[in-house]
């Protein structure tokens, strides 16, 4: 029986592996973050980036060498959680926009700083119903909301990412914002925070 | 600009990506529009207030670790790596680490396949002791591969006899090995199930491994096999099969049921 150095050395790491762990493994913080926002939790989020990796790896020969890296691991992630998770969100409950600007327009009468504001409007959310809030997102326009507004890519990275237009990008982010701030409205209204006369 | 264009441009304007005309008139008609200009400040603000607040935090290092373990496509025991984590700092540190005890295990390997498969013996018990070998990585495969096909072609090009390697779709990865053993070829493949079960089968040309009683079965499995029949045994918590397909002989040891072993095995009959 012959064991050869080389039969160890592929035991130990093939050159497949280093290369994949070369260009895929520093994107991770990325995935992390998208995985734990999407899921809601450490635990299914670091089962979702284990199981994205895995099935990247595996299907490393069909990546093509010099795209976005970035993009097409996403993708994999993105279709792995909407496998895992299918009971696709619905719409948010309907939320009266007029009620959401009525409040903003009551809150910012006597308010000068626009700092000021931001901090009326948030700094009464208890810890978690920011991230409450986006989770009750559906997918499509969460998805736009955390990669833009926490992530920081660019519309035209997002537009890649999510296989959209960017005219649906500009779109999406308008309409999850809205989304966004009627639930967070919500929240405000059911701790009695805004008060009746203020409707 | 009017209402339904500010709207659209809405998002760019507050992500500051317009180019200057577009910007100039978008801004020109918040002046003018109330309604408008509130929708901006709003959208504006809740960007603010998720960008400030919800920041992105780092993959949690454990899973970093984790996630690069696993990509370890070879059955090596867990406590090996444990221990060589033990020694930690650098990546290529704990490799070279790695490398050299995996050097240490190729010795204690061939120790282990002389006084295993090496000896003269019963089939079924060998197919236990090699079972454990590769399980541990001290018998080191020299094919890993997820599709049974690739490890076929494996064994279709190194070895001297028809190997069949079950096609077994549900498995983390397949591994394969030729070994010599007193002359006699002897095929292994080791599926690996889930992170604790393994289905180990061996293969062997029924007239050599028989010629000279170089391996024996156990006698009541002698007329089974010639009817063509399984062979099956349980010892505690393992499951062993015998039995022959044309000219090979077939044994396979896991801790899996019986009966779900079975037909994994004999779909590929």
């Amino acid at each position: 029986m012959q064991m050869t150095f080389a039969s160890m050395a592929y035991m130990l790491k093939t050159a497949k592996q280093a290369e994949f762990e070369r260009e895929a493994l520093p994107h991770m913080n990325l995935l992390y973050n998208y995985s734990l926002r999407m899921t809601g939790n450490t635990a299914d989020a670091d089962d979702l980036v284990q199981e994205t990796y895995l099935k990247a790896f595996r299907f490393w020969d069909k990546y093509e060498k010099g795209t976005n890296i970035r993009a097409w691991l996403f993708r994999i992630m993105k279709n792995s959680y909407i496998n895992r998770y299918r009971k696709e969100s619905k719409e948010p409950d309907t939320v009266d926009y007029d009620e959401v600007k009525n409040f903003y327009n009551s809150i910012r009468d006597d308010s000068v700083e626009p700092n000021d504001l931001e901090e009326r409007i948030f700094g009464n959310l208890l810890p978690d119903e920011l991230t409450k809030a986006l989770e009750s997102l559906p997918v499509d326009f969460r998805t736009v909301v955390i990669l833009c507004d926490i992530e920081g890519l660019s519309y035209e990275e997002i537009a890649e990412f999510v296989e959209i237009p960017i005219g649906t990008v500009r779109s999406r982010l308008h309409r999850g914002r809205k989304m966004l701030r009627g639930k967070l409205f919500e929240y405000a209204r059911k701790r009695g925070y805004v008060s009746k006369d203020q409707r | 600009m009017d209402c339904r264009e500010a709207m659209q441009w809405l998002s760019d304007a507050v992500d500051k990506r317009l180019e200057r005309n577009l910007d100039r008139e978008i801004f020109e008609h918040l002046e003018r529009c109330k309604n408008c200009r509130s929708e901006y400040e709003m959208e504006r603000l809740t960007k603010e207030g998720v960008r400030r607040r919800l920041v992105s935090v780092k993959a949690p290092p454990p899973l970093v670790e984790r996630v690069s373990e696993s990509l370890v496509t070879v059955p090596v025991e867990r406590t090996f790596f444990s221990a060589v984590r033990a020694f930690s700092g650098s990546r290529t540190f704990r490799w070279s680490v790695a490398a050299g005890l995996a050097i240490i295990l190729v010795l204690v390997g061939v120790n282990v396949l002389d006084r295993g498969a090496g000896s003269r013996g019963d089939v079924l018990a060998n197919t236990e002791k090699n079972y454990d070998a590769m399980r541990m990585g001290n018998m080191v495969p020299k094919m890993v591969a997820y599709e049974a096909e690739r490890v076929q072609e494996y064994f279709n090009d190194q070895a001297t006899f028809q190997v069949m390697v079950p096609a077994i779709d549900q498995c983390a990865y397949i591994s394969g090995l030729v070994s010599m053993n007193q002359d006699v070829q002897e095929a292994h493949i080791l599926f690996k199930m889930d992170d604790s079960t393994y289905l180990y089968c061996y293969q062997v040309d029924v007239d050599k491994a028989m010629a000279d009683q170089t391996f024996t079965v156990p006698d009541e499995a002698v007329p089974m096999l010639d009817r063509n029949e399984w062979y099956i045994k349980s010892t505690g918590e393992r499951t062993m099969m015998l039995w022959k397909v044309g000219n090979t002989l077939c044994a396979a040891v896991s801790s899996m049921e019986k009966e779900e072993m079975r037909k994994l095995l004999a779909a590929n009959d």
